[in-house]
């Protein structure tokens, strides 16, 4: 009988954890951002510093290889996308896709629709200056974001960036001046001082020209 | 005749003596850093390391807490409640610590410990926790360095090092490329007579005097990506290459000697005693450890 008592004691208590833990987690949205590649742990730990300003803030995970970030929020106070990629920004990285789940439900992204694109891909390899894996995301989605362009491999040894696009809509200038406009020189675009500037300490690779 | 062989014993005696001499004389045998092994430590990514005696402590950046392992990896003792502990040190210096309640002097060896993700040193002893009682701010605290009653802070954002030189604090460098400037800081050591830094995002070691001056560069011609950790001694400076994967090992004239990279993967700090060098390799979880060791001449 003693022993009984005790089961449907921990029993009882463990249903009341879980529902309590439920709640708890019912109140909060829940950010997933995909930040550029941070390199090093100054870096990861810099980016959840600046989140902190957020008062509430819970729950942050960061994986430096895939720059996964993620954390959670009061759902009574709840963060907008441009708020949550404002603050990514100001600590010095670039965001890339972000997702909010909120507690009621709703899904928040900056997911955009595929492209259409033709069937006929051309190929270039193009040199783009850079040295890390922060650049390789950064170049990579500078040239994933031209129209036309179906893939974008940028290879941190050699700087040389693989490129398929849709010779109808784009071509090889175009990816230049998009990598540019980020801050990495290309054989053909220089990048202004401005986006140089811009880029974050680990990134600032020796320019050739 | 008698003189004659006395004069000959001299001679004989000379000769002994003198090839006695070069006997007992050993030759200096030139040496280098050679790859031992790797040590695994399960469920630790260290980013800093000091040694007390035998014992190794290392700070688990992504676990808030500082661990004490020994020579195979155990881990012995593990500290929580930490925010993100960087580059540790140990040391005694007559310094004010506050327990958040009261004030009082330190008076014996201690672990410090940087919290970049709370702006403060802690002080630990024991299962004592203090903290350092600093009058200027810091923004993401990186290493400090104990030297006597000495101490500098990597304090990073702020791209500068905050020096005590017993009596007084002064703020060391701006933010730039140039000597005297820094880009980044995130380890310190302070000698008899200078102050190291490894200045990570200039890719670069650099020497300052104890006014605040910068007096050199340390391997700005290597094509060192984040130059994370550094670690002096009597006879050579180490620093630490993140994203090469490599340790670059200079004399005092600042020339470079020697490049590891043998079982090197994304180091964050280095640190040597005597005969022995540990590597924290970051991200893989791992200690690497190398010997001084004589060069042998495969052709003999």
């Amino acid at each position: 009988m003693k022993q009984i008592t005790i089961i449907l004691s921990i029993v009882i208590g463990l249903f009341a954890f879980a529902q309590a833990d439920a709640q708890s987690k019912k109140g909060r949205d829940t950010y997933e951002v995909q930040v550029d590649g941070l390199g090093c742990p100054f870096c990861a730990y810099g980016l959840e510093k600046k989140f902190k300003e957020f008062k509430g803030i819970k729950d942050i995970a960061i994986d430096i290889e895939t720059g996964d970030f993620s954390f959670s929020y009061p759902a009574d106070k709840p963060l907008s996308l441009e708020q949550v990629l404002t603050q990514v920004e100001k600590a010095g990285y670039t965001p890339n896709e972000a997702k909010i789940s909120r507690a009621d439900g709703e899904i928040v992204t900056t997911k955009t629709a595929g492209k259409l694109l033709n069937t006929d891909l051309a190929t270039s390899k193009l040199y783009v200056n850079g040295m890390c894996g922060m650049c390789k995301a950064r170049i990579e989605k500078a040239a994933g974001t031209v129209d036309g362009v179906a893939s974008a491999l940028w290879d941190v040894d050699t700087k040389m960036l693989t490129v398929s696009f849709d010779a109808t809509q784009t071509d090889e200038k175009a990816i230049e001046k998009a990598a540019a406009a980020v801050g990495h020189d290309t054989k053909g675009v220089t990048a202004s001082d401005k986006a140089y500037d811009n880029l974050h300490p680990c990134c600032k690779y020796e320019r050739e020209i | 005749m008698k003189e004659k062989f006395k004069m000959k014993n001299y001679l004989y005696m000379i000769v002994a003596a003198a090839a006695i001499i070069s006997c007992t004389e050993k030759e200096a045998v030139p040496q280098e850093w050679q790859f031992e092994e790797i040590i695994q430590i399960e469920g630790v990514n260290p980013i800093g390391i000091a040694m007390d005696g035998n014992d190794i402590f290392l700070s688990d950046g992504d676990h808030n807490r500082i661990v004490k392992v020994d020579s195979t990896g155990a881990i012995l003792l593990e500290m929580d409640g930490f925010q993100r502990p960087m580059h540790i040190e140990f040391g005694e210096p007559d310094f004010e610590i506050t327990d958040k309640v009261s004030k009082s002097i330190l008076k014996e060896r201690a672990l410090f410990v940087p919290e970049y993700g709370r702006d403060s040193i802690a002080v630990m002893r024991g299962n004592k926790l203090d903290y350092l009682v600093l009058q200027d701010s810091l923004d993401a605290p990186a290493a400090i360095s104990v030297y006597n009653n000495e101490i500098a802070i990597a304090d990073f954002y702020p791209n500068r090092v905050l020096y005590y030189d017993g009596k007084n604090w002064i703020s060391i460098a701006t933010e730039g490329k140039e000597l005297g400037q820094l880009y980044y800081p995130t380890d310190v050591q302070i000698t008899e007579k200078h102050i190291f830094v490894a200045d990570a995002y200039n890719h670069r070691g650099q020497v300052f005097d104890k006014r605040g001056n910068g007096v050199a560069l340390i391997g700005d011609d290597q094509k060192m990506n984040a130059a994370t950790g550094l670690f002096v001694n009597d006879n050579a400076v180490y620093i630490t290459d993140f994203e090469n994967g490599r340790i670059l090992i200079f004399d005092l004239e600042y020339h470079l000697k020697q490049i590891l990279e043998t079982g090197i993967d994304k180091p964050t700090d280095v640190y040597v005693e005597d005969q022995v060098m540990y590597i924290t390799n970051y991200r893989k979880g791992q200690l690497v450890k190398y010997l001084l060791k004589d060069i042998v001449d495969e052709k003999l």
